[in-house]
């Protein structure tokens, strides 16, 4: 039971961040391999701010993921776009957001130093005991918030003109531009959303384990894998591969040991991909002659 | 032959050499010798330095080695990447397997090294073919992240399984008395690596000319027909299977060969440095690998090579670093970039300056400019052409000579199709369908939109196995085989938008056509026997005259892509007749034609049918129906209509009204 | 490459940017580093160092740099000995270690080696330095498996303790009053060998480990760790993690799970980046062992010592102090060589030292021998305990050997 709640939370995290995959790859097909610099770059900027203490913490955490949507819609702008032009089997992206990954690593270790440093913004302190498993307040805060930005961004893509706008554009970017709506604009705003969420888990994440300019890296492969065992098409596929990936990983660690933990994610995903290449909730698109 | 690859196999293209006399070193054969001569010279130069041992050149030579082997794992990774277009992330984990694999097999199995290197190469090859076959649905991001957690978990098994020694290392003194593995020794030498001053490291003679063969085999592959099959898969798995290639079998193949290539890098590693920290096998090797691609140029044959060697050298080179102080001095003390950032920052900027990679740009420049030239040269009589297809007689009793036309003439009809039914969940697509077509014969298929008609085309090609119904072509049953062997047994087609290797020359996407490309053996290509140049030239020879028949000879050196969308047409259709087919199945050709230009492909298909070919034309374009159609069979909702001379099944008053009955745009 | 850049300032723009142009190596040009006495009497020794200059692991790079700031005035005056480093980046890499050693051995000759500071990578080059026979200072690295006695002579030394040190003097403690003793390592060399010294330190006591659980670098939480400890009836716990960050992430799920074993134990990493991301109940119950005193004394000087002159923090205190020992004992036994080029006698000098000073006031006598390469020994009386007040404050509670016995 401990594991089963624990799982779940510890599964959020990860379909946090996840959601910032599945965004960018909605609209533009692609990943950003630098999300991981990015949580670092929210929590930096939160810490640069917590001085300020005029500015209530929700105040300062928006401040962390404006910075971060900036630098974000740059990044798809200068250093996406320019890359994939060349139809579905271009990967150069692929190249060029690793190097932004290096770039920003870099900068960030030598402006703040390698070490990890204190963050009180949006700290809760202490645990809460839910269904007898003491769980820290800070990770059910992440957790409660995958599934309120998840909700928020399903219902956007619905009912708002721009989320109808990003779903065309998923489906049939050339048509959609014939339409007068530019594909440039709509992967900007979606990469300033994604990389905002990368930001906000990156400061409420900080607020539990410090922020260092590696704080990103170890959420990196998780969050993929949640994604794609998700979906990547969808939306809600991080909320349900998160679970399952916490789930498991907790439970196999509590059973067979940490090590373990970790191992089954993965092995999750193999299977899921061998059975389902789509992903649980994702659409399978079929070749066309 | 590379379709993507700049220095492709038909340039200089076909006029250029009938025009003048041949030079000496534009005959196959002596541009292989060349670039392999040139592979070792370069390869036993990068070692000269440490022929004597000296102490300075130690650091030289664990340089060269680092090199060989990430050459060699990207070369692998290009064939996978580059080609067949499978991002894989895993190539990492092969490298990690094949150094443990062989260290531990001569130290712990005691095994002599070459057959320890054999099997270190055999356990990547096939784990290779169980990650195949597992990702054999997967592409794009799905492929990358599966082959991602396979080099995780590799790296997860040297961290944690004690017999490899863990983070202590292997070897390790607990369990073997000393940290270095002892120089092997091969056929009465012994391989000491590039660690101590004073002895000359003689492992790294094996290690560079492997490197090169590595090279020279990836180049004979990329250039032959089965590399050609690798850019088919890339472009679509589909077309390659209708191009003759069994998908499954070739994706099996070029995996394993990454994995073995993957796994030879280690080799190299654990031959160079004799000692092995699971450190150096982390998920950033495996970027590492992937980056050497995109950098040097995927899909290039010298891309990888360049790649991984400027990416080891940056790495380790001083001048960065004394960049990262001079912005230290001059800039900031804390907002600057060292290494590896300013490593992010040239990864950038080559790709902005280079955007195909350092080969890819730079050999683009220099093809780009001698094709241009060319075209300048031909002066364009094709483009200033009306129509994208010869009318001319002349080129069909041209080609009538020729010997490959399908000419046998049986009683029996070609193809046979009887009661064809699919059903897509509880939908009938197609049902109870009899079709009847024979040599020498062109048979049309019409009918609104959604009533079956592509869908029948796909039943009989492989693409859907039929829910009823038996197929015979050619006196043998094809019911249910998959695309490859329906190609094999003699159906071409084409598609609706034509699927071409856009930025392979016209040329080259003809000789794709041929059916070498899905039975070209992998030794073959990679050893180029003498009797690979005589059919090379014999390929060539019959490109050249399928390109003359469809009226694209003055283009054979351009690239498909840059064709205007009406000779594109014509080209797909001059690949379809490279397998030598008895049938062409050709998926509405018309669409999207200019008048003139519909004329002329009517042209071309008489002309087919006068060649013996049995045609089936898919087609909207009544006009065109009622020009060259022996047969009509006008289908509605799956079922048929009518069928009958063009004349009578234009005038039935069923086929009219069905038509009647759609809106207006759809009629032709 | 503090001084390389020093000197660039000197030589201005002009020179500076010639110098990247024709990508020359930093420090080759330092003429004066014979090895021998110069006119004013003293030895200039051109010293290797090899390191993690940049990325995440830099502070093992950086303990190092503090150390040479504070203190190569200070041996200059003490026994005539100069140091000129000329330094390569290893990029915590080990094939970039094993390149970075052959440069510095082979192309810029250097009289001794200091570092690589991380066990994997001094294990990657172990074997080509002692073959390279010259002088290999490590500072840094406490896997045991690094030394390998058998070759004679041995060229390594090793100024911090070993993995099987502290085991040694953890073991009684741990398992004292028949306490069930749970090992959470990180999965890293550090950790691995921390929890292989300690099993083999029980089964040869007849003890015996519960439990055992790996923590990844960076992890999440520890929640299942933890949970897996209480099943199996652990209450003494002994942590042997290399970062501080994944020691909180351990000690934050003991307090998320209300589990309070009786004694938890770690090592001096837990002064490195533990304080800024535990809570003060967090680490009210820790202990940690170090062959050191961090409070008072000579190992004290020269963290205050290391503060005044870098105005920075120590970046790995028990690597300062290690660092100071080391850079001691070599300019001894250069001095009672002269010349640092005669490997052999340097060698020899250091193995035959007689006493080691730390700071001003601590001295460490006969440390070495042809079996022991090792500066301190596990003796419990030796070594402090430590505990932590409310501001992570270190509160000497005795010695290892007092702590045994009455309890601490």
């Amino acid at each position: 039971m401990d594991a089963l709640v624990l799982g779940l939370v510890l599964g959020g995290l990860y379909a946090l961040l996840a959601q910032s995959f599945v965004l960018t790859f909605i609209t533009t097909k692609t990943l950003n391999f630098a999300v991981g610099e990015f949580v670092a770059l929210g929590a930096f900027v939160v810490l640069a701010v917590a001085g300020w203490s005029w500015l209530p913490d929700v105040a300062k955490v928006a401040v962390g993921v404006l910075v971060a949507a900036v630098v974000g819609a740059a990044a798809y702008r200068f250093l996406v776009l320019p890359f994939m032009t060349e139809g579905e089997h271009d990967v150069r992206w692929l190249l060029s957001t690793v190097a932004l990954s290096f770039v920003m690593l870099n900068l960030i270790t030598n402006v703040e130093g390698p070490s990890p440093q204190r963050s009180e913004t949006a700290r809760l302190s202490g645990a809460v005991d839910v269904l007898g498993a003491g769980v820290s307040k800070q990770q059910l805060l992440i957790a409660a918030l995958a599934v309120v930005v998840t909700v928020l961004l399903v219902v956007a893509s619905k009912k708002t003109s721009a989320g109808l706008v990003m779903r065309a554009v998923s489906q049939d970017p050339e048509t959609t531009s014939l339409m007068g709506v530019s594909p440039r604009l709509v992967g900007m705003v979606t990469y300033a959303v994604a990389m905002g969420i990368a930001a906000l888990t990156g400061t409420l994440y900080a607020a539990t384990v410090g922020a260092s300019p590696v704080m990103g890296a170890p959420l990196l492969v998780a969050s993929i894998a949640v994604a794609v065992v998700g979906g990547l098409s969808s939306l809600w596929g991080p909320l349900l591969g998160g679970a399952l990936y916490g789930v498991l990983s907790e439970v196999t660690s509590y059973e067979f040991g940490a090590i373990w933990g970790e191992t089954a994610g993965l092995l999750l995903v193999i299977v899921v991909l061998v059975w389902r290449p789509q992903g649980l909730l994702g659409r399978r698109t079929e070749v066309k002659l | 032959m590379s379709l993507l690859d700049q220095e492709s196999r038909s340039a200089p293209p076909t006029k250029e050499s009938s025009r003048r006399p041949s030079r000496w070193a534009s005959r196959p054969w002596v541009r292989d010798a060349l670039f392999a001569v040139a592979a070792l010279v370069v390869a036993f130069l990068a070692i000269l330095p440490g022929r004597d041992g000296a102490g300075p050149s130690i650091s030289l030579m664990q340089l060269v080695a680092s090199m060989a082997a990430m050459t060699v794992a990207a070369v692998g990774l290009n064939l996978l990447m580059g080609y067949a277009k499978l991002v894989s992330l895993g190539q990492g984990g092969f490298y990690a397997i094949g150094a443990y694999a062989t260290a531990w097999l001569v130290l712990d199995g005691g095994w002599p090294p070459l057959l320890a290197i054999a099997g270190a190469l055999a356990l990547c090859g096939a784990v290779g073919a169980v990650v195949a076959v597992a990702s054999m649905q997967l592409r794009g991001p799905q492929f990358s992240v599966i082959t991602l957690v396979l080099a995780i978990l590799v790296e997860r098994i040297l961290n944690e399984g004690a017999p490899f020694g863990r983070l202590a290392g292997y070897p390790n003194h607990a369990q073997h008395g000393t940290t270095a593995l002892p120089p092997i020794e091969i056929l009465g030498s012994t391989l000491e690596p590039p660690m101590i001053a004073n002895t000359v490291a003689t492992v790294m003679v094996p290690v560079v000319v492997v490197t090169a063969l590595v090279v020279i085999a990836s180049r004979n592959i990329a250039r032959s027909p089965w590399g050609s099959s690798l850019s088919a898969i890339g472009e679509s798995e589909m077309l390659a299977s209708h191009l003759g290639v069994d998908v499954f079998r070739r994706k099996i193949s070029v995996f394993v060969l990454a994995s073995v290539f993957g796994g030879l890098g280690g080799v190299i590693t654990t031959l160079s440095f004799a000692h092995l920290q699971p450190e150096t096998f982390d998920i950033f090797l495996t970027i590492t690998i992937v980056l050497a691609v995109v950098f040097g140029g995927s899909g290039t044959v010298l891309g990888p090579l360049v790649g991984a060697v400027g990416i080891v050298w940056l790495e380790q080179s001083d001048i960065l670093a004394q960049l990262g102080d001079l912005q230290q001095e001059y800039i900031s003390p804390q907002w600057y970039l060292s290494t590896p950032g300013l490593v992010g920052v040239l990864f950038v900027l080559t790709l902005f300056l280079m955007p195909r990679g350092i080969v890819g740009t730079l050999g683009g420049l220099v093809v780009g400019r001698r094709q241009r030239a060319e075209v300048a040269e031909d002066d364009g009589a094709g483009l200033q052409g009306t129509a994208g297809l010869p009318a001319e007689a002349d080129a069909v009793s041209d080609a009538a000579v020729d010997g490959h036309s399908p000419a046998g003439r049986t009683g029996e009809p070609l193809l046979v199709m009887s009661g064809v039914g699919k059903n897509f969940g509880g939908l009938k697509a197609v049902a109870d369908m009899d079709l009847t077509v024979d040599r020498g014969e062109i048979h049309a298929v019409i009918g609104p939109n959604g009533a079956g008609k592509s869908t029948l085309a796909n039943l009989l090609t492989g693409v859907y196995r039929p829910s009823s119904g038996t197929v015979r072509f050619a006196g043998r049953a094809i019911t249910a085989l998959a695309p490859h062997k329906v190609a094999r047994a003699g159906v071409a087609r084409t598609f609706q938008t034509p699927q071409l290797f856009h930025d392979a020359t016209v040329l080259d996407n003809v000789l794709a056509g041929f059916p070498d490309t899905g039975r070209t053996p992998l030794w073959a290509a990679a050893l180029k026997p003498p009797s690979r140049y005589r059919r090379d030239a014999e390929m060539r020879a019959e490109a050249e005259r399928l390109l003359h028949l469809v009226g694209l000879t003055e283009f054979a050196g351009l690239r498909a892509g840059e064709l205007p969308y009406g000779k594109q047409r014509a080209l797909e259709i001059a690949r379809a007749l490279a397998s030598q087919p008895e049938l062409v199945v050709l998926d509405e050709p018309a669409a999207g034609l200019l008048a003139t230009e519909t004329a002329g492909l009517g042209d071309l298909l008489i002309s087919l049918r006068t060649h013996g070919y049995a045609l089936i034309v898919v087609e909207h374009h009544m006009d065109l129906v009622a020009r060259i159609a022996d047969q009509v069979t006008c289908m509605d909702q799956g079922r048929l209509l009518s069928r009958g001379t063009p004349q009578q099944v234009l005038s039935d008053e069923a086929v009219v009204s069905a038509y009647l009955g759609k809106p207006m745009e759809e009629h032709p | 490459m503090s001084r390389i850049g020093s000197m660039h300032k000197a030589l201005g723009v002009a020179v500076a940017s010639a110098l990247v142009l024709t990508g020359c190596g930093g420090g080759t040009d330092d003429g004066g580093a014979t090895g021998s006495a110069g006119e004013d009497g003293v030895i200039t020794v051109k010293l290797g160092v090899v390191g993690p200059k940049t990325g995440p692991a830099s502070l093992y790079y950086e303990y190092m740099d503090q150390t040479f700031e504070t203190f190569f005035d200070d041996f200059e005056e003490k026994y005539d000995v100069r140091f000129e480093v000329v330094s390569e980046d290893d990029q915590a890499s080990p094939e970039e270690t094993a390149r970075a050693v052959s440069r510095l051995i082979n192309e810029e000759g250097v009289h001794a080696l200091m570092g690589p500071p991380l066990s994997g990578n001094s294990l990657q080059v172990a074997d080509v330095v002692q073959r390279s026979q010259l002088p290999w200072l490590l500072p840094g690295p406490n896997a045991d498996e690094i030394i390998n006695y058998d070759i004679q002579p041995n060229w390594a030394f090793m100024t911090n303790f070993t993995n099987q040190q502290i085991m040694a003097v953890l073991g009684e403690r741990l398992w004292a009053n028949g306490q069930k003793v749970g090992i959470v390592y990180s999965a890293d060399g550090f950790g691995q060998s921390n929890r292989e010294h300690l099993t083999s330190w029980a089964e040869e006591n007849g003890h015996e480990l519960t439990a055992e659980e790996t923590i990844q670098p960076g992890a999440s939480d520890a929640n299942a760790i933890i949970q897996r400890f209480q099943d199996a009836g652990v209450d003494s716990v002994f942590m042997g993690i290399t970062q501080g960050a994944d020691t909180a992430t351990v000690t934050r799920a003991i307090e998320q799970a209300g589990f309070e074993p009786k004694t938890i134990m770690t090592t001096g990493t837990i002064l490195t980046n533990y304080r800024d991301v535990a809570d003060p109940s967090q680490w009210e119950k820790i202990q940690i062992v170090d062959p050191r005193n961090f409070l008072e004394g000579g190992d004290a000087e020269v963290l205050a010592a290391v503060r005044e002159a870098t105005a920075e923090d120590p970046a790995i205190p028990t690597n300062n102090i290690s660092t100071y020992a080391m850079l001691d004992i070599y300019a001894q036994a250069v001095q009672e060589v002269g010349d640092a080029t005669d490997f052999g006698a340097v060698r020899q000098a250091m193995e035959d030292i007689e006493t080691v000073h730390i700071g001003d006031s601590l001295t460490i006598e006969n440390p070495f021998s042809e079996d022991d390469h090792v500066l301190y020994d596990d003796d419990p009386a030796n070594w402090h305990t430590y505990g932590f007040d409310e501001s992570f404050e270190l509160v000497r509670l005795g010695t290892a050997a007092e702590c045994l016995q009455n309890g601490c």
